[in-house]
Formats: C-alpha cells, sequence, structure tokens
C-alpha cells in the first residue's frame, strides 16, 4: 500500500531535470507563437517549453525557485519586469555575436542583460471631424494638460501598465513636480471616468464622445486589418494618427523583450533561441501578426502600421527608467486622481 | 334551530376518475358542538379536513362556514381567510420560532398577543417552555403546542386530525383529560378526525363513521357519480 | 486500518488545517513586516476608494443573488407553469459561465460598437453614434455580471431547503391566516435563512476574489488595488498587506455568519414529508412566472453563449480542431481529481467534527474555508513559496519537486475550492439527526462504519454535489493555473487567457465557449440529480 502511494505520488510530480529544450517563462500570448517555437524546434532540434502568465507573478515564481529555478528565458511585454530582475541581478549577459549584431544599442540591458524583441508606441488618435490641423500640430503629451481640451481627453485607468510607462516617461525627462502638475490638469481634461481597454477609446474618439485618445500603436492595426469585426474597421478608418513630441524627445515607446537567466540549465539553446527571435524573417512574420514594430530597421512592420507612416522620432529615454519610477508615477497617478 | 358552523352539502372529491375518495358527502356542525368523524385511516377522513380547511378544493359540492359559501363550483376562500384550527399528527411547528412565537403566529393585533399567549401558554400549562425551540422540548409537548397554536385565534372550528396518534398511552391518558376541559371551558367546536373510537369518545359528544354521512342514494343528484 | 481511531479523527482536521492555511499564513505574516511608503500612500490616496467600491459591488450583489436566487427557487419548488420543468435545472447553467468571461461578452454586446448596439442600429436604421445600451464598464455592469454567473450557489441551497418544508407546516401557516406570499415571507424564507446566507457567503467571496472580470472594467475594486501593487508598484509585501486586510475581513465575516447560525440549526426530526401539491398558475402570473425564471438563465447564460459563438464563428473556430481535445482533457482530469479529492476531505473532516466535537476544531474549521475567498494569484503566491521551501529542504534529495507539477497545481485548487465542497456537505450533515448517530453506535458501529454504512449512504446527494462543484470551478479556474502549471500544460482557462491579456476577444471567445461546454458536464449532472431529487408531486 505504501509503496503503490509513493509511485503514484512520484507519478504525478514532475521530474526535476531534462536536456535539449529550452524552458521559457513568458507574459506574452500570441497564436503566432507558437507556430514559431514549432519552427524554432524544427530547425535546431530543440524542444521548447512554455510557461505563460502575467510577467510580475512569474517573476515571484523565478525568485523563489532561486538557483532550481528551470527557467532559461523570462520574455516579457512589461518593460519595468525586464528592469526588475535585472535589478535583481537575475539576468545573465547575453552572449551571442547575432544577437548584438541585430539590436541597437538602446533596445538593450546596459550589460546586455536583455534584448528588446519587438516595439509599440504610445500615440494620439483623433477625430479630424472635431480636430483641426492647426489644433494638433506640434501636440506633445505635455500639451494634453492645455486648457483647451477640456472635455475633449479620452484614456484608460491608471491601472494599464502602458499609462504608468508614459508618466514614468514623463518624470524622468521633466520631473516629478512638473510632471504632477501636468498630470492634474490632464485628469481635468477627461471627457469621462477612464473605462475600458485602450480599442474603447479609439473607438470613443470615432464615435464623436471625445476628440483625442491616447492608446497603443499595434490595436489600430489590429483594427485596420478587419480582425477585430467590420464594425471597429469602420470606426479605425474614421480617427487619425499622431506621433506625439516629434519636435523634441519623440514619442513614448515601450518594448517587449526578453533575457537569459543566470542559472539557466540551457545557455546555448537560449542563446539559439534568442537569434531565432531577432533574426529578419522571425521579425516580419512576429510584427505582421502582432502589429508591433519591429527592433530593426531592416524589417518593415505590417502594411496597416506602415500606412500610419513610418520614421517618426523615437523618445530613447532607457527602459531603465521606466521600471525604477514605476512604482513612483502610480503614487504620482493616485494623487492627482487618474482613476 | 340554530345555524350550523360548519355546512357541508353533497361534497364529493376524487384524485383519479376511477378513485371516489368522498362521495357525496353531508355534514353539520353546530357552535360548541364537539364531533368526531371515525373510519379506517384511508377512507378520506383527512381529505375532509383538507377540503373544509381550503387546502384543496372539492370537485363537487357546497361547504358553508357559518352560512358563508367558502368553497362551491365557482367560489374558493382560501385557508387564511377561514379562520379555522387545524392540528394535524406531524404537528408541524414552525422549527425556528420559539414555542410563543409559534402560539402567537397567527395572530394579527400585537395588543392583544402577550395576553392571548400568557393565557394559553397556562391552560397548556406549557409556561416553562415558552423561550424553547420545537426541537427541545418533547412528542406530548409538541402537541400541546400545536394544539395551543391552533386556538390562538379563537378559530370558528378546530380541526384535529388524528393528533396523538405518535403519543404513547399514559401521555394520551393525561392528555385527553386535559384537552377536554380546555375545551369545555372555552366551549370549543370540534370536529376530530381519529381511527380510535376510545379517544373520540372521551373527547367528543358525538361520534359518527365517515360512510353514514353519505347521502341516500334516492336523495342524491344526478351529477354524483 | 490499523490505526487509533481516536487520535486519527481527533489529529485529521488539524493536520488538513496545517496544510490549507500555510500559504495564508504566508500572506499574513506580511502583516508584520514593514511597511512601505506605497502602504501609507495607499491608505492616504485610495484605500477609501476600494473598500466603497467593494463594498458596493458586494453589496449590489448579495441583494441580487438573494433575489434571483429565492425567488425563483420558490417559484420552481411551489408552483406549475410552462417551462418549469425545465427551468428547475436550466436555472444553474449560468454556473458554468466565469464571470470574466461574462465580462468579455458583456463588453462585446453593449459597448458602443457591442453586437447588441450595432444590431439595434441596424434594425432601427439609424447612426453609428446612437447607443442604446447603458455603459457596462462600471461598478454595477460588474453588480450583474457577478450576480448573473453566481446567483446559482443561492438558487441551488434554496431549491433543496424549500423542497425539505413539509407540507404540513405550510398548510398550517395557511390555516393560521398567512397567504400564500405571506408564507414564503415569513415562514420559508426564515426557515431556509441559514442556507441562503452560506450561499450568499460563496457569491461574496467569489466576487471579492476576482481579478478577471474587476480588470476587464477596470473598476477599482480592493483586488484591483492588490494587483496595482504588486504589478505596478513591484511591491509584493503591501500587495500581501492589502490581501490580508481583505482576508481579516473575511474571516470576520464568516465569525458573523457563524454566530448568527448558531442555535438556529433548524434540524427537522420529522421524517414525515409530503410534497406539497403544486398550484397551477395561469394567465398573467404563468407569464410572470416564466419570464423572472427566463431572465436570469438568458442574461447568465444564452446571451453570453451566443456573443460567444458568434465571435468564434467569426474568427477562432480552429481552435476546436487543434486544441480543443488536449486541452479539455487537461482541464476536465485536473478538475474531477480535484472534485473527489475536495468531497473525500470535506466529508472526513466533517465527520471528524462530529465525531470527536471539540470546540477548538469546530471554531477552526472556518479557517480551511477562507481560501476560496483570497485572490487566486495570491494564494498561488504562498503556496509557491511554500512548495518552494518544501522542495529545497525535503524533496530535493530525491530528485523530485512539487513547484510547477501537477500535484502542487491540484493542492492549491484544493485549497481554493475546500469552501465549495464543505458548504454542501456541512450542510447535509445538519439534516441528519444525531439520534441516527447515537442508534449506530449502541448498535456496535465503529466509526468507519458508521460513516460507510450510514452518513455516505445518507449524504450521498450532498457529496456528489459537492464534487460538481468543485468540478465547476476548477474549470473556470485561472490564476493558479497560470502560475502553478508545468511547462506546456495548458487548461482552457489558460487558453483563454492568453487571448484576453492582450484584448483579443474575439479569438479569445472559442475557449471560452469551452469553458464554458466542458464546465457543462458537472452542471448537467447536477441537473439530473436536481430532477431525480423531486419526488413525483401526486399524492
Amino acid at each position: 500500500m505504501r509503496k503503490i502511494l509513493f509511485l503514484l505520488l512520484v507519478s504525478i510530480v514532475a521530474p526535476a531535470f531534462s536536456s535539449a529544450e529550452v524552458n521559457i517563462y513568458t507574459s506574452r500570448h500570441y497564436d503566432s507563437d507558437e507556430a514559431l517555437y514549432a519552427e524554432f524546434t524544427q530547425e535546431t532540434g530543440v524542444k521548447v517549453n512554455i510557461i505563460s502568465g502575467k510577467g510580475s507573478a512569474l517573476l515571484e515564481r523565478l525568485k523563489s525557485e532561486g538557483k532550481n529555478s528551470p527557467a532559461d528565458i523570462f520574455f516579457t511585454v512589461d518593460a519595468g519586469n525586464l528592469w526588475k530582475v535585472q535589478k535583481d541581478g537575475l539576468f545573465q549577459s547575453i552572449s551571442s555575436e547575432k544577437v548584438l549584431d541585430i539590436v541597437p544599442d538602446n533596445l538593450r540591458g546596459p550589460k546586455n542583460e536583455w534584448t528588446a524583441i519587438a516595439k509599440r508606441a504610445r500615440v494620439v488618435f483623433y477625430n479630424p471631424d472635431n480636430v483641426g490641423s492647426d489644433e494638433i500640430k506640434n501636440l506633445t503629451y505635455e500639451g494634453l494638460a492645455d486648457e483647451k481640451w477640456k472635455n475633449r481627453v479620452v484614456i484608460r485607468s491608471s491601472s494599464n501598465m502602458y499609462n504608468q510607462s508614459l508618466v514614468a516617461s514623463l518624470i524622468a525627462n521633466i520631473g516629478i513636480e512638473n510632471t504632477e502638475n501636468w498630470a492634474r490638469k490632464f485628469v481635468g481634461n477627461f471627457a469621462r471616468k477612464p473605462q475600458g481597454n485602450d480599442r474603447s477609446q479609439i473607438i470613443a474618439v470615432a464615435n464623436g464622445e471625445a476628440d483625442i485618445a491616447i492608446a497603443n500603436s499595434y490595436y489600430i492595426g489590429i483594427m485596420l486589418s478587419g480582425a477585430a469585426g467590420k464594425e471597429q474597421l469602420q470606426a479605425a478608418k474614421k480617427v487619425k494618427i499622431l506621433f506625439p513630441n516629434q519636435k523634441d524627445r519623440g514619442t513614448h515607446i515601450n518594448i517587449s523583450g526578453a533575457g537569459i537567466l543566470k542559472n539557466a540549465p540551457n545557455v546555448k539553446n537560449a542563446n539559439l533561441f534568442l537569434e531565432f527571435l531577432v533574426s529578419k524573417r522571425v521579425q516580419k512574420y512576429m510584427v505582421d501578426k502582432s502589429f508591433e514594430y519591429p527592433i530593426s530597421e531592416d524589417v518593415l512592420p505590417s502594411p496597416e502600421i506602415v500606412s500610419l507612416g513610418l520614421g517618426f522620432k523615437e523618445d530613447s529615454t532607457s527602459v531603465k527608467k521606466f521600471g525604477e519610477l514605476n512604482p513612483e508615477a502610480i503614487r504620482l497617478m493616485d494623487r492627482s486622481g487618474w482613476k | 334551530m340554530r345555524e350550523p358552523v360548519l355546512n357541508i352539502e353533497s361534497v364529493s372529491h376524487w384524485y383519479s376518475q376511477d378513485n371516489l375518495i368522498l362521495d357525496a358527502i353531508d355534514l353539520d356542525i353546530y357552535k360548541g358542538e364537539r364531533f368526531a368523524l371515525i373510519g379506517p385511516s384511508g377512507c378520506g377522513k383527512s381529505t375532509l379536513l383538507r377540503l373544509i380547511a381550503g387546502l384543496e378544493k372539492p370537485k363537487e359540492g357546497i361547504i358553508r362556514i357559518r352560512n358563508e359559501i367558502v368553497s362551491d363550483s365557482n367560489k374558493m376562500i382560501p385557508p387564511e381567510k377561514r379562520n379555522l384550527g387545524l392540528v394535524v399528527q406531524e404537528k408541524a411547528l414552525f422549527p425556528h420560532m420559539t414555542v410563543r412565537e409559534n402560539i402567537t403566529f397567527g395572530i394579527r393585533k400585537t395588543k392583544k398577543r402577550n395576553n392571548i399567549a400568557f393565557d394559553l401558554l397556562k391552560l397548556f400549562k406549557i409556561e416553562a417552555l415558552k423561550d424553547k425551540f420545537p426541537h427541545e422540548i418533547s412528542g406530548g409537548e409538541q402537541q400541546r403546542v400545536a394544539l395551543a397554536r391552533s386556538m390562538a385565534r379563537e378559530p370558528n372550528l378546530l380541526m384535529l386530525d388524528e393528533p396523538f396518534n405518535a403519543l404513547d398511552q399514559d401521555l394520551k391518558a393525561e392528555l385527553y383529560l386535559e384537552i377536554s376541559r380546555i375545551f369545555s371551558e372555552k366551549k370549543v367546536t370540534l370536529l376530530l378526525v381519529t381511527h380510535d373510537i376510545d379517544e373520540a369518545s372521551i373527547l367528543t359528544q358525538k361520534q359518527v363513521n365517515l360512510v353514514e354521512l353519505r347521502k341516500p342514494s334516492n336523495e342524491r343528484n344526478s351529477f354524483s357519480k | 486500518m490499523n490505526l487509533n481511531q481516536l487520535s486519527f479523527w481527533r489529529l485529521l482536521p488539524f493536520a488538513v488545517l496545517v496544510i490549507f492555511t500555510a500559504p495564508l499564513f504566508l500572506v499574513l505574516s506580511s502583516l508584520f513586516g514593514g511597511y512601505s511608503e506605497n502602504w501609507f500612500h495607499l491608505a492616504e490616496y485610495v484605500l477609501l476608494d476600494y473598500v466603497v467600491t467593494s463594498l458596493l459591488l458586494i453589496l449590489g450583489v448579495s441583494v441580487l443573488v438573494f433575489l434571483i436566487g429565492t425567488s425563483t427557487a420558490w417559484i420552481v419548488t411551489n408552483y406549475q407553469f410552462p417551462g418549469r420543468n425545465l427551468f428547475e435545472w436550466a436555472l444553474i447553467l449560468p454556473l458554468a459561465m466565469p464571470p470574466y468571461v461574462m465580462a468579455y461578452a458583456f463588453t462585446g454586446l453593449f459597448d458602443p460598437f457591442g453586437d447588441a448596439n450595432i444590431l439595434f442600429r441596424r434594425i432601427f436604421d439609424l447612426e453609428d453614434d446612437v447607443v442604446f445600451f447603458p455603459n457596462v464598464r462600471n461598478v454595477y455592469g460588474a453588480i450583474v455580471v457577478f450576480s448573473f454567473t453566481l446567483y446559482p450557489y443561492v438558487y441551488l441551497v434554496s431549491r433543496s431547503a424549500f423542497l425539505n418544508q413539509s407540507r404540513s407546516m405550510k398548510e398550517a401557516a395557511r390555516v393560521l391566516g398567512l397567504s400564500q406570499s405571506e408564507v414564503f415571507f415569513k415562514l420559508a424564507l426564515p426557515i431556509i435563512r441559514p442556507a441562503v446566507i452560506g450561499g450568499m457567503m460563496l457569491a461574496i467571496m467569489e466576487t471579492l476574489s476576482d481579478f478577471g472580470a474587476v480588470d476587464h472594467f477596470a473598476i477599482q475594486t480592493f483586488t484591483t488595488g492588490i494587483f496595482r501593487t504588486w504589478y505596478g508598484m513591484y511591491d509584493l509585501v503591501t500587495a500581501m498587506q492589502l490581501a490580508s486586510v481583505l482576508l481579516i475581513t473575511i474571516g470576520l465575516l464568516f465569525m458573523i455568519e457563524r454566530t448568527s447560525r448558531s442555535g438556529a440549526i433548524y434540524t427537522s426530526n420529522n421524517s414525515n414529508f409530503s410534497p406539497s401539491p403544486d398550484q397551477k398558475l395561469y394567465g398573467s402570473k404563468a407569464s410572470f412566472a416564466f419570464v423572472l425564471c427566463f431572465l436570469p438563465v438568458f442574461i447568465g447564460f444564452v446571451l453570453p453563449v451566443l456573443e460567444l459563438s458568434f465571435w468564434s464563428y467569426q474568427s477562432n473556430l480552429e481552435f476546436f480542431t487543434k486544441k480543443f481535445l488536449s486541452t479539455s482533457i487537461n482541464t476536465l482530469s485536473l478538475a474531477i481529481s480535484a472534485g473527489l479529492i475536495c468531497a473525500t476531505l470535506a466529508l472526513l473532516i466533517n465527520f471528524s467534527i462530529r465525531y470527536r466535537p471539540g470546540a477548538l476544531v469546530k471554531r477552526l474549521s472556518f479557517f480551511l474555508s477562507i481560501g476560496y475567498a483570497v485572490p487566486g494569484l495570491i494564494l498561488a503566491v504562498g503556496m509557491v513559496q511554500l512548495f518552494i521551501y518544501l522542495d529545497q529542504n525535503f524533496l530535493y534529495p530525491f530528485e523530485i519537486v512539487v513547484t510547477g507539477s501537477i500535484f502542487g497545481l491540484m493542492l492549491a485548487y484544493v485549497i481554493k475550492t475546500y469552501a465549495l465542497a464543505n458548504s454542501s456537505i456541512e450542510s447535509g450533515y445538519e439534516r441528519v439527526s444525531m439520534s441516527l448517530d447515537q442508534s449506530a453506535r449502541l448498535l456496535g458501529a465503529g466509526s468507519w462504519s458508521l460513516l460507510r454504512k450510514i452518513h455516505i449512504p445518507l449524504l450521498k446527494t450532498g457529496i456528489l454535489t459537492s464534487i460538481l462543484l468543485v468540478m465547476s470551478d476548477v474549470v473556470k479556474e485561472l490564476p493558479a493555473s497560470l502560475i502553478m502549471r508545468p511547462f506546456n500544460f495548458e487548461t482552457l482557462a489558460v487558453s483563454t487567457y492568453i487571448y484576453a491579456a492582450e484584448e483579443r476577444m474575439h479569438q479569445a471567445a472559442a475557449p471560452a465557449i469551452a469553458i464554458v461546454l466542458v464546465g457543462l458536464i458537472p452542471i448537467i449532472l447536477l441537473t439530473k440529480m436536481i430532477r431525480s431529487s423531486r419526488v413525483s408531486p401526486n399524492k
């Protein structure tokens, strides 16, 4: 009886280690990713094992597992979490020359602890019926605090990490006091209490419920592609896009990125996997599906995104800052009444 | 002649066409009268009480209470408007209420509540139990509570359906004495249903077998089956 | 069995208690650590908001689940009307619908460009800017979502309690001057109060621990605060401190409920229940009954299922050919195992409390159920930390680990859903008279044979119900599955989340519908039980 019980127990608990594989903790989830992993396995013979979840939760699992963690790669859409892992010293430097060749400096960790895999811009959507081109010309994020936008702006809640990153980037560039003053006025301009996701903001502008929305670039790509239905396609056609801060530091950029963990059991395979992700062909495949921006200029984004205009100026504020300042950003938004 | 409290005229009832439970019953009970219906179990005695109480509607016939029609082919006064008392073998005490709350349950006027409760608790010798819950008292005590509860509204007619079946002999003897004293003191109009002839003769003045209530066939209307 | 039975029954609850509460104590221990500036920031600026919104939410949910659950249960147990036999079981269908999935469907329907608005615009040939339905992305929308997915907990307990109320009692009340509706309000309802409150507690706990739906609606509840603090401020300690406050609140609620219940155990030692003859309803009354029963099923089940089917037909049908089978099998086998384990544990523990009553055990036993109220992710974090500790200190020499194993995941489920299993077995036990135990023991039955020969047969329905309730909850469970699962192990909820996290609701619809389909399996079994639990009404 005891023996059977023990065998049963052993059969339902996991074997501790095995080989010819790469173990990935990811908070990035696309259908297309699975096809990618399958292709990687076909190319290299290395099996891809996945656990997906919220970045912070995975990070907690990583930390608890400590040196016994089976994870090789931490892959996330939240730059703040990359910084957090880096700060906790859980990453090792990426050694692959190929990766370092392809990815520009500013899209990597200070000691190559991580690399960006794709980019998204946080941009302004406006309704040309209600907003004149003069009015919107040379718009900056800072300018959205102006009196003239009273009751005209929509944006989602302050719980959203893209808003947190945006405010963190403002703190990094104009200082905490100025940002707080800005936030108070900006919140005063809201046309409605923050609600819904990025797409709801774009739709509110298309509807005329508000004149201006801040949302991520790829949502308009999804809407324009028709994948979200005819109605959203119609709505997307009604709005125009504007890249803020073109005359100064550039438009706010966030990344999804990945790094190799310090205790990774399969370092070689992990490097192979990162090389695979940043390769031209895979980059093109990924951004076509996700409507993000690729990390190298040799690759074009999806046609829907190309149609919005290429070659805009990107804010080069380092991702490290977003991570560092994120808690401050949340507290600031709380203080200014951003729900 | 006095008016009957209860008047039943040609009442028939059945649950399926081929099984007639009550067949053209006639019955009058007068104020202050204590009356027992006797018969073996399954002969329809309980059904008759349910019809009088308004828990079911007779298929045929008329029931009057104090000269007012409460059930006939096109009228049906709901049970709560008939002011009757009914005590059954299961007692049906409300499990989440104390003895006192059970007894005063049917009394609407809050002013009178305390007095009536006090009188009844005393009358049935259950003052000591007034704050207990039904599951905390014995079967005989439960039966006293059920009787007290049914008398609280001073009903037109008190109906007892085999109320003492589950009690043992000694307890019964004691209860019989007490409640017949209460009944005559309160001048209760009583309709007792039982299979026990001794019980009937102690508690009532008049005992009739259910089958005797059937209308002689020459007087029966054509609709009776 | 070569066990010292006395100590076995005494020790069992404590042993389980230790395992169950270890992760919870890890969460609670945060209260004794330092308080960061974030804690004071939260207290100064937003905590009040979180508390008010959460209170509004649970207040609204309590009222609605109570109204829907008890009224529909009363109607289907006491009246005959067209559709009654259908509604009697259809009313529990929304149990297969996770609140977060219903939230997705609701925004998909009622947002300005939602399908319901589009449909109405087409019907009346109107412009795009006409919006028919009120905004659902607020606390009122959330109240509707939680109420219409969680009312079956109240419905289930009310229904079985109403069925158990003896006819003679209700008739006695009629004869004593109560109208049919007064019987409901003054008698039937007060008697089932303990059961109803138990059902409402389940709904409240699930509401408080939910993250998916409130996140989707972007409303500021306590849970939102917990996750914002964790994800955004990277401050797990403060998040756990917030979670502890939530835990303690729930604990207090529990205790209040227990004390209010004590002395109000209405075991009827009268087995002579005759089923009430159902009253037939006609005309407008019948239509009213029909509508009252139809609405909860329509809003909580039919409507979201229609919307999800529409989406998955549009955009992700291949899910059903590619992944449906494997993920469903994963989900189902987890659900069945968790259901069996939970029910067995709940049975053994309730038995041991009854068999060897000790005031302490009884008072502590509610801690076992509290896992249900802890946000799944917080519970999971506590568990991960516990497992790592076990792995590093005890299991490493054996080259096995529980972290990221099915076993670990299962334990998380069991801790999370024990409350569900316990509630139906406990209420079943309340109806088994102690005198049965006494006679059985006088006749020489030992503990195991008392359990096997008397209790298990008598509690059959309660045991089955508890297995099925746990199953339906595990099928819907998301957070623990996300963080604790082994590599490449996908459940249906995980597949749904993977799309929903990127707000691609159309693609999320296919796995979401699969959750509902698989979740229907235990529900259908439950409905079968419900139908057979009714004694034929003609006497």
